[in-house]
């Protein structure tokens, strides 16, 4: 019946593409930003140590030996030559003698190249339980001899082996900025949600306090946070005490952008469609406004991360947020606090490149998925 | 022949404020507007920014409520329901009746869906379909569009402005409606992909038996279409009357002034316009008293400005002049052009 | 206007213009394949066509303003100011002295959109004060006396005041009057105007193009007017080019083409149209099939060759040369088909 029946776009290689999701299509589009794919790479490789952090790390945290203060980095080598002058393929590090130095009257360690400690991999351990569940009694590298020092980024002032500590806390650091960004959502998500889809009252209300906490300084309200907190709390208890303050102001930006979000998807025509189709409230939520903005809202949440784990660093670095026990980033930088410390064990500066590396590759990542989100952006 | 649907002084006032405690500030998007539309007819409402005929639209298919007045539906066999009245549960059953068809051929599908479940959505919410039947159902309306079957697992994205609005006609039809509102079908659409989309209205009226209410600002395509014009100003109906009629001898001054302003595809009839057309469209906030035409209007007394004309019978026409009577105004058809026909290049 | 021995030469000619966009990751889009245009002062050409076929990007291409990513690939375009040498404004650098002395001066443009080309934050009469300070060194006082009456001439109710409002404070016809009057500030030889009436409603367009018909003839300047909307075409145009897919497929008097179009793409168009015509004379429309491909899949040949009724074997492969019918030329293999073969042996 229709005389103009199309004939057109029926060209084969187009149809491939048109049969595209728009989550495809994003991820097109996300591929081609460079930085952000490379980002993507060094994000997922921080989560992998976060998650296998007692199988990478070749000791405990806070396994010391104070025979080995302040040691230098080591280093690691890889190829080795043998009596007969013939290169092997073999990691070691080398031993430690120490030294005292004449005018300073203080003992230092430097690396003896007379020394050598062959490196093996998945070697015996004492038993463990991997994310505190799976018991194991292997761990990724580490010296045969048990008495010989590891320390390939070097020891802090208790002989601690910094890169075990830095493993273990990138995994505090992470996942306080990945819970930390969870808990924003939660809250985001229904308070923005209810806020951008009723209006009315309700959401001016919430515009204000939104506001209001926003308003708040928040290095001082953290620290007021942190201190109320009971001393005698265990540190799982701090640790789930501190991401909560953290998400307090958290998610009033993921409840702007959902909202935000709300209130554009609301008057689209589709959306009008669907209820003029006779949907209801909830199926025109789920099935036609959230599939619209999850994109936004993932990359609006990993653009958050950055601030939780810098937060986080911030608290824990003045003394206010996380305590001993735990390893985190800000922790082992609360260590290199003194210029004597720095002026004799740079190294302890390390896990602030830690945080450098992370925050960077996640800002690059959450902007990458941002751009690939609007389709009007390009 | 009784009415299929018809709106008896319905008005919408639409009140905000600015800021928190700015002062409240209301605007009369329609006001006092009657009209019906009879079955099978194409009634077409035109006007310009603000003119409400947007609102209408909207009021009728229940997408907002009206402030006051009401719109009944007469289904044939059935007692006429009063849509005004219902809430949303019981309007639900209705909404398989009257449908709309967007402007936007870009925003009126969801990007995240593909065509099937696009078209197959109303199907699902009403339960009146599903496996191979809900397939087929989708299937045979989107081939009546003149989308291929085979496309039905592409995303929007995939499709151009026309084919988009033929998926979205092909949504409102999927439910066997009786009435359906086209708010500005063709606007978006370049011109020769408005005509296929025009003429494919046409095709699916005499083959599904439908009523249109043709929302546009194009004069020449409610020409085109229409059975019956109406048209508003600033929220008012100021002339209700047969296309032939309105085009050939319009009542009401504002009617003539569209008329003339429309640009008509044939420099042979360029004239110099009387400078019929004055002023602008004022703010609908700050509507005058009297006849709200009479700021612009080149034939406009004291009495105007004074007292509102109502809508009543002129000859055909219904019309809301106190002058209707006596005014000779000029029509769009005098020099009617050939139809075109070309020489084979 | 001083009328100069030169008068009969063209204002401006577009010679055989490609543009192209690229993109760091496809192939170039050649938006513009080839446009041939001649505009004599003081008339005005029509560019008329559907989206993407070129048109704002021609015109925007003389004054230089598309995006960095454009680039003209081949051709001139000749502008001759009465009384001065002609310039190939293709061959200038986008931020050269010659170019700005044209911009503003010589060629002045509106837009759809006068909010885009207005700015939010200084009141309108600032900003034509400006143009005429920057371009003729007027005092501020004698400045904003220009000003004033420019806004009165362009039918701006209440100049003295309008002149102190900010663009979002008029609505959407004074301001495309306000950008008018900022483009005559400097009496430009030539007005480009982009789809100035299409966000307008109808009433206010119909003053618009009634107001720029009267500027015309007062200010003596030539006009190269886009839209896609025919009906205006026949309102206000000289004369006509017709363009599908970056190609120009005829142009000429419009008188001439609209009684008798000879390209298959103008007639379709043309028939596509509704017609204000009783019922009885109503014809059903006859609507061009299909839509418009991709610039990438443009054919080799005449780039209608997908859609066109009458194509036929060498449509698709050569390009159709400009051949005159009656009063006007259009690019189609049917008007050359007895020539092509008396000239190719192949």
């Amino acid at each position: 019946m229709t005389a103009e029946a199309l004939t057109e776009d029926t060209a084969p290689p187009e149809i491939k593409r048109s049969q595209e999701s728009q989550a495809a299509l994003m991820w097109r589009r996300f591929r081609q930003h460079r930085l952000a794919v490379w980002s993507l790479w060094i994000v997922g490789l921080f989560y992998f140590i976060a998650l296998f952090a007692e199988f990478l790390a070749p000791f405990e945290p806070s396994a010391y030996n104070p025979r080995y203060t302040y040691a230098a980095p080591q280093g690691i080598h890889f190829t080795d030559r043998d009596e007969e002058g013939n290169w092997t393929f073999r990691p070691f590090v080398y031993g430690y003698k120490s030294e005292i130095d004449p005018a300073a009257l203080r003992r230092t360690f430097v690396v003896d190249r007379d020394v050598k400690h062959p490196i093996n991999f998945f070697v015996e351990a004492e038993p463990y339980r991997l994310l505190g569940i799976i018991p194991m009694d292997v761990k990724l590298f580490g010296t045969t001899e048990r008495r010989a020092p590891l320390y390939i980024l070097g020891a802090d002032r208790l002989g601690r082996d910094l890169l075990s500590r830095l493993i273990h806390g990138t995994r505090i650091s992470l996942s306080i900025g990945l819970i930390g960004v969870v808990l924003s959502l939660v809250f985001g998500v229904i308070i923005g949600g209810f806020s951008g889809y009723y209006g009315g009252w309700f959401d001016s209300v919430v515009q204000r306090v939104i506001e209001f906490i926003r308003s708040l300084p928040t290095i001082p309200l953290w620290l007021g946070l942190a201190a109320a907190l009971p001393r005698d709390w265990s540190s799982l208890q701090t640790y789930f005490a501190i991401t909560v303050i953290l998400s307090l102001v958290g998610w009033t930006e993921l409840a702007r952008v959902v909202r935000g979000r709300f209130l554009a998807l609301r008057t689209e025509d589709f959306v009008t469609a669907a209820r003029l189709d006779g949907a209801s409230d909830w199926r025109v939520i789920t099935r036609h406004m959230v599939p619209n903005f999850m994109s936004h809202i993932i990359a609006a949440a990993t653009l958050a991360i950055p601030g939780m784990i810098l937060a986080e660093t911030a608290l824990s670095f003045l003394g206010l947020g996380l305590q001993a026990p735990i390893v985190s980033w800000g922790t082992l930088l609360q260590e290199a606090q003194n210029i004597r410390t720095l002026a004799s064990a740079p190294w302890l500066l390390l896990p602030g490149v830690a945080v450098v590396v992370a925050i960077l590759a996640l800002n690059f990542l959450g902007d990458g998925l941002r751009d690939a989100a609007d389709p009007y952006g390009r | 022949m009784t009415a299929l649907l018809s709106v008896e002084n319905v008005s919408k006032t639409f009140s905000f404020r600015s800021g928190w405690f700015g002062p409240l500030t209301t605007l009369d998007a329609l006001c006092d507007v009657t009209l019906s539309v009879a079955p099978g007819e194409t009634l077409a409402v035109v006007g310009e920014s603000g003119c409400g005929k947007t609102t209408l639209g909207r009021s009728i298919v229940r997408a907002q409520p009206v402030t006051a007045g009401k719109v009944t539906y007469r289904p044939p066999g059935h007692d006429p329901v009063e849509l005004t009245a219902l809430d949303k549960r019981t309007m639900k059953p209705w909404r398989r009746d009257i449908r709309m068809i967007f402007q936007d051929p870009m925003s009126s599908l969801n990007p995240h869906m593909r065509v099937f479940d696009i078209v197959a959505e109303p199907l699902r919410i009403h339960r009146l379909a599903k496996g191979h039947e809900l397939e087929e159902r989708v299937a045979s309306v989107l081939e009546k569009v003149g989308i291929p079957s085979d496309a039905m697992g592409r995303y929007p994205h995939a499709f151009s402005g026309g084919q988009r609005q033929r998926i979205g006609i092909a949504r409102a039809l999927v439910l066997d409606p009786k009435l359906v509102i086209a708010d500005e079908a063709v606007s978006a659409l370049d011109v020769s992909i408005q005509a296929q989309v025009l003429n494919l209205l046409e095709d699916l009226k005499d083959e599904f038996g439908l009523t249109y209410i043709f929302i546009s600002h194009d004069l020449g395509v409610v020409n085109y279409i229409a059975d019956r014009v109406v048209v508003m100003y600033l929220g008012h109906v100021v002339e209700n009357a047969p296309t032939e009629a309105l085009f050939e001898r319009p009542r009401h001054p504002y009617t003539e002034v569209l008329l003339e302003a429309l640009p008509i595809a044939d420099p042979t009839r360029r004239v110099r316009r009387a400078k019929t057309v004055r002023g602008e469209i004022p703010y609908l906030g700050s509507r005058p008293p009297g006849c709200p035409f009479h700021t612009r209007c080149r034939f406009a007394e004291d009495r105007c400005r004074a007292e509102r004309p109502a809508l009543r019978k002129v000859g055909e026409a219904e019309v809301a002049c106190h002058f209707a009577e006596t005014l000779e105004l000029k029509g769009a058809y005098e020099q009617t052009p050939a139809t075109r026909t070309f020489a084979k290049a | 206007m001083p009328q100069t021995p030169m008068a009969d030469r063209p204002l401006l000619k577009i010679e055989d213009v490609e543009i192209a966009f690229s993109s760091p990751d496809e192939a170039d889009i050649v938006a513009v394949r080839q446009v041939d245009l001649a505009l004599s002062p003081g008339k005005t050409l029509c560019l008329v066509g559907e989206s993407g076929c070129g048109k704002s990007v021609t015109a925007r291409a003389v004054l230089h303003l598309n995006d960095q990513n454009a680039v003209i690939g081949r051709g001139r375009i000749l502008f001759s100011p009465p009384g001065e040498e002609t310039v190939d404004i293709a061959a200038l650098k986008s931020d050269s002295l010659a170019l700005r002395k044209i911009r503003g001066n010589q060629i002045a443009m509106i837009f759809q959109e006068p909010m885009s080309s207005l700015s939010p934050v200084h009141t309108v009469g600032d900003q034509i004060d400006e143009m005429i300070t920057l371009h003729e060194g007027l005092k501020p006082r004698e400045a904003r006396e220009r000003t004033v009456s420019l806004l009165d001439q362009v039918g701006v109710p209440g100049p003295h005041e309008r002149a102190n409002s900010y663009p979002f404070q008029l609505s959407g016809g004074l301001r495309q009057r306000a950008m008018i009057a900022m483009a005559l500030a400097c009496k430009p030889a030539l007005l480009i105007a982009d789809e100035p009436t299409t966000a307008l409603d109808m009433t206010t367009q119909a003053q618009i193009l009634d107001l720029l018909k009267e500027l015309q003839e007062d200010y003596g300047m030539a006009m190269l007017f886009i839209t896609h909307d025919l009906g205006v075409v026949a309102e206000i145009a000289d004369e006509v080019a017709v363009m599908y897919l970056g190609d120009v497929v005829e142009q000429g008097d419009v008188f001439d083409v609209f009684r008798a179009p000879r390209h298959p793409y103008t007639q379709a168009l043309m028939r596509s149209i509704p017609t204000i015509a009783r019922k009885k004379e109503r014809q059903r429309l006859s609507p061009i099939k299909g839509t418009v491909p991709s610039a990438k899949d443009r054919p080799e040949g005449c780039s209608f060759t997908s859609r066109c009724p009458y194509a036929f074997e060498p449509c698709a492969g050569t390009k159709p040369d400009r051949t005159p019918v009656g009063n006007h030329v259009a690019r189609c293999h049917l008007l050359t088909e007895g020539a092509r073969k008396a000239e190719v042996p192949a």
